[in-house]
């Protein structure tokens, strides 16, 4: 798919810095959308193509700290970057614990902007991707019969094809048989990959 | 009769007798009736003095009398008992037929000692008879009416009666007897009836004992057909016998044929028991007789007693005979009486007749016929004329005795010497005729009255007095001349006095004649006779009207003269006054009033004082002067006055003021020196005591720290008055259309004193020297001033002004000036002015003043270092804008992308987004600055807006939302843009605190602005409202204090600074509760005059 254009949000109730903000950051050359509350950007924000939120932290209603955590909770991973004209360290701490790229101070260096939004969106394209990627897995997992998850599971965990087809209580050809259909259904090379597969799945090995 | 005084047998004899229930009588052997019991007495209502001896045959009817005495003589010669019929009179004067029993007592040798009788009422019996005699006339009646008229006439009779048909069987009893018997109501013996019962048939009724001689009687009476008397004793109803007599008689026809026996039964049980007692005495009295001598002896003692009680009563008797014409009794004591040798016997009449007075001598033969031819009594005086020649008077009674034939046979009669009595009564009326005589002579009322008091006797003065009659007078009727309203006291007193027997007097108007009233004093005295009882009284009756009068008057003088003397002594008391007098010859004081005793502190008790001891009590300095001072009134003979002290013996010292006079007598010589003395102590001391009062206000006026100025304001106040009069009310405005009165008023003050502080004020060394500088210390401020103060004194009010005077060495100094009118009775000849220095209060106020601003510059900066952080945020913003535009500028041209307008709108917002950060800056930078107050207008409505733009980013911060409602138009205020400012800041950052720990949603905060018209005048109100914890009433009133706060970092100081700063412009700071959810702080300012401009 062709990938969009990143797109970089901003949220900030003074509008000169706001305006300003959004100039700066197009003239970096990504596209720009700008909110004055955080409740603008809940409602109106599409996010389609790889991008990451500017914030400032003191916004009348929800402060941009309380739209990080609404985030989060809601599952919308989109990096932030914060910046404030007022900041504190318990204030940096927690939005960095909260998952945030990068607290930048008022008045801000372009070049830090500009670093801070090429890593927020190379994070958000990585995670774009490792997202596809796991839903690729997940794909391939879903094709699995019940019996080959089972099997799986097993063979992940390291048991030997006997000792598998003893507790599945089946035959060693079935269960090579199985092996086979796993690797080839979820594409695994080797049965270090599909340890690995499986760990990115989090499907926690027995014992 | 005497009883006599030996042996209890008499005299109980005597006590038996009296208590018998019979008429008891006895008699002595000659017939002499000695003595008769109490029911005699009672009976005949009589005393024995009356009936004794043959006195009684008084009592008796006259038919029978002689035929009574004739029995009573035979039986006393024969010795046989009598039983006779008489009748007697009794009390009520009624004659009743008495059956009349004697029986004689006999001694051992039979000879006749005593007679007893004893008498029974028979009247009824005795009307029975003369009732069936009358029968006896009815015979033409049938036997069946006879027989009932016969039982009505029988049930009629009070005794039992009956009768028999001539059988002699008892058919018929009356009720009387039928109850007593006790028969049944249906017996036929009530009713006549004939039972064929036999002639003895009612013989079982009889006692016993009786039977025999009854039926042997009434088998005669059958038989002979006589009357018959007899005795028994009947049964009655309850068993028991009681005597009866009974008489029988036969009730013939006219032909003599028998129709009836008929009875009457008397009840004659007592008089048998009392026969019956009589005898059984009769038997004990024989035994007694073995006592002959004694007998005698007592009978003979008896008999001297009865002389002896005839001897005390000075009474005798004797007895004449008819038929011989000779005494046959003549008592012991008349022998005494009449003088005649005791032992000499019966005298002969002759005798009697020579003792007899020659004139009353007729009256013997006399009196005796009459009561021989009347048959009766009769009383009579009788004077005796005895051999010496003494007088004896008698009074006599002679009583006839008449045989049974009516005859007369004797003369009883009685004497009794009543000389005594005679002679005394003699005597009282010769000593009365004395007492008269004196009296009629006496020149004053005198009277005379009876014991109880009636007046028997007045005067001639009395009639002559009075003007009353004799008839009038009598008795009683001489209380008619006393006055009516003292009528009553009088008599009172007359009667006590009658009562008590003691002297009385009394004083009462008494009417003379002519109807006029005058004093009268009564007198009386008792007059007693030997036994000391009261038998007059005499007394006198005096005018002492006169006498009245002047006692009268001269008491109510007196009591005038000691009025007055009171009146005297108490004015002289209230006044301190006193008097005293001197006999000038012999040197003493002769007066001395009560005052003076107290004035110079001697002791009434002790008496006038000596002229020494009075000197002694002057003061020692002023003696000589007093001396002298006497000594020159006595030799001028004038009066003289003067001020000297006394020294009491207390010590205390009075002041006296001495007016003395010396007075002369008829020659000229002097006599006396008379004194006043005043105590003028008191004066004296107030005096005193007013120099002391003003000496010390007079230092006060001096000493005080003020500066007080003496003015005369009279002629400032009179031309006010003449104003006033003309009548100017607003002197204000009079004062601005004629400058020239207050110049005037002015120049017409004198300055008249000035005290040592105010002439230290104006800088003078010495008040001449303050006196010299007065018209250059009247500066133009002074006189300035003085307009004011003129109005405020012409419209009687305090002056109170601050003036700026200048001293003498031509500095200035701050003062407040008081001027306090005294009251108009003073004429305000002396107005005190004060002036009270006000550099220092002036230099403190100075230092206060910047003391308070250079508070207010550090609260101000505090605040502001609350706000750094945020006013840092408002800096950061507008710079991060311009970074953010000048970066972007330079990507774009280095990008070779320039749009030349974005550039120039990134370039603009680079230029505006300076200013504002420049804006923030000078904001800051001018609430920083400490600069001094100024007062220019302004308009609230920007300085809000300001402030909320200052506090915006802390707002945010805080996520406060700030809502404002403030009209643009708000009037202007006077005041310093910065210090408001700084005021509506503390006010908006601590809303903003008071809301930190509130809900965010919650958190908002309005700043409205209006106008308001308080108190009359105009003025903008600011108010700042959280929605916070609110606050409490305490908390109120502690938050305006300095150093007081609730915030943990807070100095405390902001609201106190605050409120200062706006009551230096004139306004309010106050804090109220929202109504629960938070509190409103405003701030109110006056609007200036010339806020409709702009």
């Amino acid at each position: 798919m062709t990938e969009a254009e990143p797109t970089v949000f901003v949220v900030d109730d003074d509008p000169s810095v706001r305006r300003s903000t959004e100039r700066l950051v197009r003239s970096m050359g990504f596209n720009v959308q700008t909110f004055a509350t955080a409740k603008e950007f809940r409602e109106r924000a599409r996010i389609e193509s790889p991008s990451c939120l500017v914030l400032d932290v003191h916004l009348p209603g929800p402060s941009g700290l309380d739209l990080q955590q609404e985030l989060v909770q809601a599952g919308v991973q989109i990096p932030i970057i914060f910046i404030t004209g007022r900041g504190s360290i318990p204030m940096s701490v927690r939005a960095m614990k909260g998952g945030a790229v990068e607290f930048l101070t008022k008045p801000t260096r372009s070049r830090d902007l500009l670093t801070a939004i090429r890593a927020a969106i190379e994070r958000d394209r990585a995670s774009h991707q490792a997202r596809r990627q796991l839903d690729a897995l997940r794909e391939r997992y879903a094709r699995l019969t019940a019996r080959e998850r089972e099997v799986m599971t097993l063979v992940v965990a390291g048991r030997l094809n006997k000792q598998i087809a003893s507790e599945v209580a089946t035959t060693e050809r079935t269960i090579k048989f199985h092996r086979a259909h796993i690797m080839e259904k979820m594409e695994a090379e080797s049965v270090a990959d599909l340890v690995r597969i499986a760990g990115q799945l989090g499907l926690a090995p027995d014992h | 009769m005497k009883t006599a005084e030996h042996g209890p047998d008499f005299a109980s004899l005597r006590v038996l007798v009296d208590s018998l229930p019979a008429l008891i009588h006895t008699g002595l052997a000659d017939g002499y009736l000695d003595f008769f019991n109490q029911r005699w007495l009672e009976f005949v209502g009589l005393r024995l003095e009356d009936l004794e001896g043959w006195k009684w045959t008084a009592a008796v009817h006259p038919d029978d009398v002689t035929g009574l005495v004739a029995g009573w003589r035979a039986c006393l010669a024969s010795g046989e008992p009598l039983e006779f019929e008489a009748r007697v009179r009794r009390a009520d004067g009624e004659y009743r037929w008495m059956l009349h029993h004697k029986v004689a007592l006999r001694d051992e040798c039979g000879q006749i000692v005593k007679w007893y009788g004893s008498s029974i009422d028979i009247e009824d019996r005795k009307r029975a008879e003369c009732r069936s005699r009358e029968l006896r006339q009815i015979l033409d009646l049938t036997p069946q009416h006879l027989e009932a008229h016969l039982q009505a006439t029988l049930n009629l009779i009070p005794a039992h009666t009956w009768y028999a048909p001539p059988s002699g069987a008892l058919t018929f009893v009356n009720a009387r007897c039928a109850d007593y018997l006790g028969l049944p109501k249906d017996h036929p013996l009530r009713f006549g009836i004939d039972t064929g019962a036999a002639w003895d048939a009612h013989i079982p009724l009889l006692h016993p004992d009786d039977r025999e001689e009854s039926r042997r009687v009434w088998s005669t009476c059958l038989r002979t057909g006589s009357v018959a008397d007899i005795s028994f004793r009947v049964r009655n109803a309850e068993g028991t016998y009681r005597w009866f007599l009974s008489r029988v008689e036969p009730l013939r026809a006219n032909d003599g044929t028998l129709l009836y026996w008929v009875g009457v039964n008397l009840d004659n049980e007592e008089r048998k028991q009392a026969e019956q007692k009589l005898q059984e005495q009769q038997l004990e009295l024989r035994q007694m007789l073995d006592f002959r001598r004694e007998a005698e002896e007592a009978l003979r003692r008896s008999e001297a007693w009865l002389s002896e009680a005839q001897r005390l009563s000075h009474t005798g008797s004797w007895v004449l005979d008819l038929e011989t014409s000779e005494l046959k009794h003549w008592s012991p004591e008349l022998l005494r009486i009449c003088g005649f040798d005791p032992d000499a016997g019966i005298p002969s009449t002759e005798a009697v007749r020579e003792r007899t007075h020659p004139e009353d001598r007729a009256k013997n033969v006399e009196e005796i016929e009459t009561a021989i031819r009347e048959r009766t009594g009769v009383a009579g005086e009788r004077r005796l004329v005895l051999p010496d020649g003494t007088i004896r008077h008698l009074q006599i009674v002679v009583s006839p005795v008449f045989d049974a034939a009516g005859r007369p046979i004797e003369v009883i009669g009685t004497a009794m010497d009543v000389t005594e009595r005679k002679c005394a009564e003699e005597a009282l009326r010769e000593s009365e005729e004395r007492y008269r005589a004196l009296i009629e002579v006496s020149p004053q009322m005198v009277w005379l009255a009876r014991a109880d008091g009636s007046n028997i006797f007045w005067n001639q003065w009395w009639y002559d007095y009075t003007g009353l009659t004799r008839a009038e007078s009598e008795e009683f009727g001489w209380v008619q001349a006393l006055h009516p309203e003292h009528r009553d006291r009088w008599v009172d007193s007359w009667r006590q006095a009658l009562a008590s027997g003691g002297e009385w007097n009394t004083e009462a108007p008494l009417r003379r004649a002519d109807g006029q009233y005058r004093w009268h004093l009564g007198r009386g005295l008792p007059i007693r006779d030997a036994d000391g009882r009261i038998v007059r009284w005499m007394g006198i009756g005096v005018d002492i009207h006169d006498r009245r009068e002047a006692e009268e008057a001269l008491r109510e003088s007196e009591q005038r003269y000691r009025r007055s003397e009171a009146y005297l002594a108490e004015a002289q008391r209230l006044s301190h006054t006193g008097n005293w007098a001197m006999n000038l010859e012999t040197r003493q004081v002769v007066y001395w009033s009560q005052e003076l005793f107290r004035l110079f502190g001697f002791d009434p008790e002790e008496g006038i004082p000596s002229t020494e001891g009075m000197l002694r009590r002057i003061h020692p300095d002023d003696r000589a002067r007093v001396l002298a001072a006497l000594r020159r009134a006595v030799r001028e003979k004038t009066d003289y006055d003067f001020d000297c002290r006394v020294v009491r013996p207390d010590g205390t010292t009075r002041h006296l003021h001495t007016a003395f006079s010396p007075t002369v007598n008829a020659a000229g010589d002097p006599e006396d020196m008379i004194g006043t003395v005043m105590d003028t102590t008191a004066g004296k001391q107030a005096e005193e005591a007013l120099r002391a009062s003003e000496q010390r206000y007079r230092n006060i006026f001096e000493k005080v720290g003020v500066a007080i100025v003496e003015e005369d304001f009279s002629k400032v106040m009179a031309r006010l008055g003449n104003l006033k009069a003309r009548g100017v009310q607003d002197f204000r405005r009079y004062l601005a259309k004629h400058p020239e009165l207050a110049r005037e008023t002015f120049a017409s003050v004198k300055v008249t004193d000035a005290n040592e502080a105010a002439v230290a004020l104006f800088g003078a060394a010495s008040k001449q020297e303050f006196f010299d500088a007065l018209p250059r210390l009247a500066t133009r401020e002074v006189k300035a001033a003085w307009v004011a103060q003129l109005i405020a004194v012409a419209e009687d009010r305090r002056s109170v002004e601050e003036v700026v005077l200048t001293t003498i060495g031509g500095e200035t100094v701050h003062t407040l000036v008081a001027i306090v009118l005294p009251p108009e009775s003073s004429g305000y000849q002396s107005v005190l002015v004060t002036v009270v220095d006000l550099s220092e209060r002036k230099r403190a106020e100075e230092a206060l003043n910047q003391a308070q601003a250079a508070l207010a510059h550090v609260t101000r900066v505090t605040t502001l270092g609350e706000l750094t952080a945020s006013i840092a945020h408002e800096v950061n913003q507008p710079l991060a804008a311009i970074v953010n535009n000048a970066s972007a500028c330079l990507a774009l041209l280095s990008h070779g992308r320039a749009d030349v307008d974005e550039l120039r709108a990134a370039l603009a917002d680079i230029n505006s987004d300076a200013e504002r950060a420049g804006a923030v800056i000078e904001r800051v930078r001018a609430m920083a600055k400490r600069s001094a107050p100024e007062r220019i207008p302004v308009r609230l409505t920007d300085l809000v807006h300001e402030v909320v733009a200052l506090t915006a980013a802390e707002s945010a911060a805080r996520r406060v939302a700030i809502r404002t409602d403030v009209p643009a138009d708000l009037p202007l205020v006077l005041g310093d843009r910065v210090q408001l400012q700084q005021v509506l800041l503390n006010l908006v950052v601590n809303a903003m605190d008071a809301m930190s720990s509130a809900d965010e949603r919650d958190r908002s905060l309005d700043i409205r602005g209006r106008v308001d018209g308080d108190d009359g005048s105009p003025g903008v109100t600011i108010s700042v409202e959280d929605r916070g914890g609110g606050l409490q009433p305490e908390e109120l009133d502690r938050l305006f204090e300095a150093f007081y706060t609730t915030k943990p970092h807070g100095m405390g100081l902001g609201l106190a600074i605050s409120r200062s700063i706006i009551d230096a412009h004139g306004g309010r700071l106050w804090g109220e509760s929202n109504r629960g959810r938070g509190a409103v702080f405003s701030f109110r300012l006056p609007a200036t005059e010339t806020s409709r401009a702009a």
